[in-house]
């Protein structure tokens, strides 16, 4: 028997690892576009993706409602609870929409877009990436239903992620938990005083997000609510992201950081909305104006 | 027409890893632990012990692009590390008489090797900062114990679809010889 290494095989083993570090090192460049071939086989398995995706969700689902039965009678009661506020609710809001209006139209504001302001598409989970390596998601609309890169994803619960490569027939999301560096959201913390910042990777043993830049002497309590800022330029604002967790100091010393329980499920996931903002940021026009390959700074 | 089942199979799992065991283990297997079905590899094993080194070679290199392409933004850690763990296993196989108990061992020893490689990639180009005691118990060891239920259960199917490529094989060379 021949041995499992002679001469030639090392050379062969040797060039497929130059070829290996070359191929990497070119699809972590940061890609506008993908590769037509690429596009074409994503779009191929991710019609055969989501012909086994569905029938298994609606299995899981089903073993699910067996268990929701349980407690059918704890959460009807809640429910009803909630009834009874709701019809005050609303109009209280009919009323403040109505001021908000007038107070705007005072301003001359009115014709500006909102930096709140999105169009939505509504789109299916339709696979994940099975080594938990990298947290990406395929969804089943594409380029041809208006999904456009770098869109925010949300599902009822709140953010979940961003469209990070876009097909015709489909495209990938990148979760909010995914380690990338440029996985970046411009995020403000709600309260008395809001608080700026950003939300910059994921800590997995704790299963939190690291919102990073916050002035060391702002008080923060557990449990205020963190949505999208919009400042980045990308993401609308006021999409809900999580909960503060715990706040610890950063390993500088000179701000500190919140460790944020993202309010969105990232492992159920299936009906997500694709949102696109409807403000123009700052680099879109200067874009159209000199060409500039400006992107938003944090996104 | 026997061989065409082959790549169709490993496809079907492929995807199968993608899609089915995705929402089942979100379901079921909530927490810490981390299951990673390895089913397209654990086929293409199956291939190394049963065909040959070439055969296994060839679908290591193309089902790692595809899984490459479809599951990740990073081409090239499954293009290299399913094709030369296809490559390796088969050179090791090729010592042992394939049978259960063979065949279990040295596919888990497969799965392994995949872990192994897919962790230290993206260890180097810093797509996770996971320590090692981490993926050790959180990770390989529940994702052994998932892919080594599979591999006993489709042992029995697969070794009669392998028998039948063999037969019509011969029959082939019969005909050629005729």
């Amino acid at each position: 028997m021949s041995p499992f290494f002679s001469n030639k095989r090392l050379i062969v083993l040797l060039v497929s690892l130059i070829i290996l570090v070359a191929l990497i090192g070119y699809s972590m460049k940061d890609r506008e576009e993908t590769f037509w071939p690429e596009q074409f086989l994503k779009d191929t398995v991710g019609w055969f993706q989501s012909v086994l995706y569905k029938p298994a969700h609606v299995a899981a689902g089903f073993f699910e409602n067996i268990e929701d039965i349980k407690n059918v009678y704890e959460q009807n009661e809640e429910l009803k609870s909630h009834l009874s506020k709701l019809g005050e609710m609303s109009q209280e809001l009919a009323r403040l929409r109505q001021r908000n209006e007038e107070l705007q139209s005072v301003l001359h504001k009115l014709d500006e877009p909102d930096l709140a302001d999105y169009s939505v598409t509504q789109a299916h989970v339709i696979a994940r990436s099975p080594d938990r390596w990298n947290e990406q998601v395929t969804i089943n609309k594409g380029s041809q239903d208006g999904v456009k890169l770098n869109n925010a994803v949300i599902t009822a619960e709140g953010m979940i992620g961003k469209i990070d490569s876009v097909n015709p027939f489909s495209s990938t999301v990148q979760l909010i938990s995914d380690l990338d560096r440029t996985n970046l959201i411009s995020a403000v913390i709600q309260g008395n005083k809001d608080v700026y910042g950003m939300i910059a990777g994921y800590d997995p043993k704790k299963e939190a997000l690291l919102f990073k830049l916050i002035p060391y002497d702002k008080k923060l309590k557990k449990g205020q609510t963190v949505v999208t800022s919009g400042l980045g330029g990308v993401f609308p604002a006021g999409l809900i992201i999580g909960k503060v967790k715990s706040v610890s100091p950063d390993p500088q010393g000179l701000t500190k950081i919140a460790y944020v329980e993202p309010s969105a499920d990232l492992y159920d996931i299936y009906n997500v909305m694709v949102v696109e903002r409807k403000a123009q940021s700052a680099a879109d026009n200067s874009e159209s104006e000199n060409d500039a390959s400006g992107k938003g700074e944090g996104q | 027409m026997i061989r065409v089942w082959l790549p169709l199979l490993t496809f079907f799992f492929l995807v199968f890893d993608g899609t089915v065991m995705q929402v089942f283990s979100s379901h079921w297997f909530g927490g810490s632990f981390q299951l990673i079905p390895r089913f397209a590899m654990v086929l293409i094993l199956f291939i190394a012990f049963f065909l040959n080194r070439s055969t296994a070679l060839a679908y290591g290199l193309i089902f790692g692009l595809l899984s490459d392409v479809v599951y990740s933004d990073l081409v090239g850690v499954y293009f290299f590390s399913m094709a030369f763990t296809a490559y390796l296993m088969a050179s090791i196989s090729s010592i042992f008489r394939p049978n259960l108990f063979s065949v279990f061992f040295l596919g888990l020893l497969g799965v392994v090797l995949l872990e192994f490689q897919a962790y230290g990639l993206y260890t180097i180009v810093g797509y996770t900062e996971a320590p090692m005691h981490q993926f050790l118990y959180d990770r390989l060891l529940p994702s052994l114990v998932l892919n080594g239920v599979f591999i006993i259960l489709i042992y029995f199917p697969l070794r009669r679809l392998f028998s039948a490529i063999e037969m019509a094989q011969r029959r082939e060379l019969d005909e050629i010889h005729d």
